[in-house]
C-alpha cells in the first residue's frame, strides 16, 4: 500500500463523510496520474478504483467498505455507481485534445497487453486503425469524452456545457493534472510530490491528413469540449479550491480545532454545567 | 425575446428560494416583469390565477420559465423534469429582522404576524426568538439547506454547488442586470416591497441576540459577500455559454455589460 507522506487534514474523515470524490477517468487524459496521486494522499483503502474487472462495484460492497471509500474511480460515465453512496458527489474529470488522446491510446494499446482494443484495432496501422474503431464503435471516437461526461449517448453542445459547468466540480485537461494534485495536495495538507504515472513510450505517430480531417470530423464535440475547457479551466479550477476551502478547514486550522476539541472533552463536568450545557 | 430564450427554459428552470427580506419580491417582480407574469410560479400561487405545480398538467408546465417562493430547495421543483437552476438572495440577520418588523408594523392585520407587531422591536425579537417565527433560528441557512437542514458543510455545497447562484441583498439589482443582458431583455428591479420605513438603530444586545442565534446564517451571509463576485461571474458565464450552445445569434451580450456595466457605482464601492 502506497502511505501519505505527512499527516493527513484531521478534518478529512468528517468532510469524506459528507461528501464523496467521484472521478470519471477517461482513458489518456493523465487520469492515472492524478489516481496515484490521490491514492498516495489517502492511503489505498480510501480508493476504489473500478478499472480493473475484478473489483467488486459498489453495490457489491458491504456498507462499512462503502463508507471508508474517499475516491471513486474507473472508465464509467457520469452518474454511474453514486447512487450507492449517500454522500454529496464532487466529481472530476480530465479532458484531452482529441487526436492527441487518440494517437496516445493508440501506442499504449499496441504496446500493451490485456486492453481489449488490442485485438481489436490496435494490431491494424494507425488510419486503418481509426476506420476500424469507428466501424464497430470503440475506442477514442464519436466524441468519446462527451458521452462519458454527460452520460448520454448522443450529447448536445448545451448538455456537455451544463455537464463541465453544473455537473462536474471541475474540468480541467490532461496538462493541467499537476495543478490539480497540487490543490489537493494544498486543501488536505499533505505535501505529496507530483508523479507522472501511464505515460506513453516516447516516439511520435504521424497522422496522415485524411485520417486527421475523419477523427476531427466524427469527434467535433470532443474538440470543442476541449477548447471550452481549455479557455476556461483557470476558473473551472478556482470553483473546485473554493468548494474544497469552504468545506475542508486549512490543515493547520483544522488540527487547532481538534486539539480544542480535545480540551473540552477532557473539561470536568461542572465546567460544562456552568455553560448551561 | 429571442427564440434561444425559450428553448433554453424548455430545458432549464429558474427555480428562486425566496428568503423573506432579502430582496426577493425584487427579484420575482423582474422575472414576471422581464418573461411575463404567466411564466413565473409564485408559490404559494399568487392569488387564483396559477395552480399549484403538483396539480399542473405537463403542458401548463412547460409555460413556466421560474419558480418563485418561500420553500425549501429540493422540494416543488422535482415536479419539473428539467435542469434546476436555484437562485437565493441572502441578507444580514440583523437588517433582515428590522426589515421584517417593519413589514410586520405595515401589515398590523395579518392574523399571526401581528402579535409581534404590537411589540417594541427588542421585545419582539424576543418574542419570535422563543415562538421560533420569522428571520431567527438561521431560517435563511434551513431554506438553502433544504432537506439536509442547516449546518455548515452542507450549506457551503449548497452555494458553490446546488445553487447556480446565491448573492446578497445589495446585488438584486446587479443579478437582474445580468439576467437582463443574457436575456436581451430589459434591465431594472422594481423595488415593490423595500422597507418603506426608516430603518433604526437596533440595541447592541439585542443585535448580540440576533447574531448569535443565526450564527449559520451570519456565517452564510459573510461568505457569499466575500464571494458574490466570483458567484455571479460563475452564473454569468453559465449563461453566455448555455445560451450561445442553443442559439449563438441571440448570446448577444458580452461579460462587461453584463456583470460590470450595469453595476450601480455604490454596489462597485462596496464590491471592490
Amino acid at each position: 500500500m502506497i502511505e501519505a507522506s505527512a499527516p493527513m487534514n484531521p478534518a478529512a474523515a468528517r468532510f469524506f463523510a459528507r461528501f464523496l470524490l467521484v472521478h470519471t477517468h477517461v482513458e489518456k487524459t493523465a487520469g492515472t496520474t492524478l489516481v496515484g496521486h490521490l491514492t498516495r494522499l489517502f492511503g489505498a483503502e480510501h480508493v476504489l478504483d473500478l478499472r480493473p474487472a475484478e473489483v467488486p462495484r459498489p453495490a457489491q460492497l458491504p456498507p462499512e467498505r462503502r463508507q471508508r471509500v474517499w475516491l471513486l474511480t474507473g472508465h464509467f460515465h457520469r452518474g454511474a455507481h453514486e447512487r450507492h453512496f449517500a454522500r454529496k458527489p464532487i466529481r472530476l474529470a480530465l479532458v484531452r485534445q482529441p487526436v492527441e488522446r487518440l494517437i496516445s491510446l493508440y501506442k499504449y494499446v499496441r504496446n500493451g497487453q490485456g486492453h481489449p482494443g488490442r485485438e481489436r484495432y490496435a494490431y491494424l496501422p494507425l488510419p486503418e486503425a481509426v476506420r476500424r474503431m469507428i466501424e464497430i464503435g470503440a475506442g477514442p471516437i464519436r466524441n468519446q469524452q462527451c458521452r462519458t461526461l454527460t452520460g448520454l449517448k448522443e450529447p448536445k453542445w448545451s448538455d456537455v456545457v451544463y455537464a463541465v459547468e453544473r455537473d462536474y466540480a471541475v474540468v480541467c485537461t490532461q496538462s493541467s493534472v499537476d495543478r490539480l494534485t497540487a490543490l489537493f495536495n494544498a486543501r488536505f495538507g499533505v505535501e505529496v510530490p507530483a508523479e507522472a504515472l501511464n505515460r506513453g513510450e516516447p516516439g511520435a505517430i504521424d497522422i496522415d491528413d485524411e485520417t486527421r480531417r475523419l477523427v476531427e470530423e466524427t469527434n467535433a464535440l470532443d474538440f470543442r469540449l476541449y477548447e471550452y475547457v481549455a479557455q476556461n479551466e483557470a476558473r473551472l479550477l478556482r470553483g473546485l479550491d473554493h468548494l474544497l476551502r469552504a468545506t475542508l478547514p486549512a490543515a493547520d486550522a483544522a488540527v487547532a480545532g481538534a486539539a480544542t476539541a480535545r480540551q473540552q472533552h477532557t473539561r470536568p463536568a461542572t465546567a460544562h454545567a456552568a455553560h448551561g450545557n | 425575446m429571442s427564440a434561444g430564450v425559450a428553448a433554453f427554459f424548455a430545458e432549464h428552470l429558474f427555480v428562486h428560494t425566496h428568503i423573506e427580506s432579502t430582496g426577493g419580491s425584487a427579484l420575482a417582480s423582474y422575472l414576471k416583469t422581464a418573461f411575463g407574469a404567466a411564466r413565473v410560479l409564485e408559490v404559494p400561487p399568487d392569488g387564483a390565477s396559477q395552480a399549484d405545480p403538483a396539480a399542473m398538467d405537463d403542458a401548463a408546465r412547460s409555460e413556466i420559465y421560474a419558480l418563485s417562493g418561500h420553500f425549501p430547495a429540493h422540494s416543488l421543483e422535482r415536479h419539473f423534469a428539467r435542469r434546476h437552476l436555484r437562485i437565493a438572495l441572502v441578507g444580514d440577520p440583523v437588517a433582515r429582522m428590522v426589515s421584517f418588523y417593519n413589514d410586520l408594523l405595515d401589515a398590523p392585520d395579518h392574523p399571526d404576524d401581528s402579535r409581534f407587531a404590537r411589540l417594541p422591536f427588542d421585545e419582539a425579537v424576543g418574542a419570535m426568538i422563543e415562538a421560533r417565527f420569522g428571520p431567527v433560528h438561521n431560517q435563511q441557512s434551513r431554506q438553502i439547506g433544504g432537506k439536509e437542514g442547516p449546518n455548515w458543510l452542507g450549506l457551503a455545497y449548497a452555494v458553490e454547488r446546488d445553487y447556480a447562484v446565491v448573492c446578497s441583498q445589495a446585488s438584486v439589482d446587479r443579478l437582474c442586470a445580468m439576467i437582463g443582458a443574457r436575456f436581451g431583455l430589459p434591465a431594472g428591479a422594481q423595488h415593490a416591497n423595500r422597507d418603506r420605513r426608516e430603518p433604526f438603530e437596533v440595541a447592541p444586545v439585542t443585535a448580540a441576540r440576533l447574531r448569535e442565534t443565526n450564527a449559520l446564517d451570519q456565517r452564510l451571509y459573510n461568505y457569499v459577500l466575500r464571494h458574490e463576485n466570483r458567484l455571479l461571474e460563475r452564473f454569468d458565464a453559465f449563461l453566455e455559454a448555455m445560451l450561445r450552445a442553443i442559439d449563438p445569434v441571440a448570446a448577444v451580450a458580452t461579460s462587461d455589460t453584463a456583470i460590470g456595466g450595469t453595476q450601480p457605482p455604490r454596489q462597485q464601492h462596496r464590491l471592490a
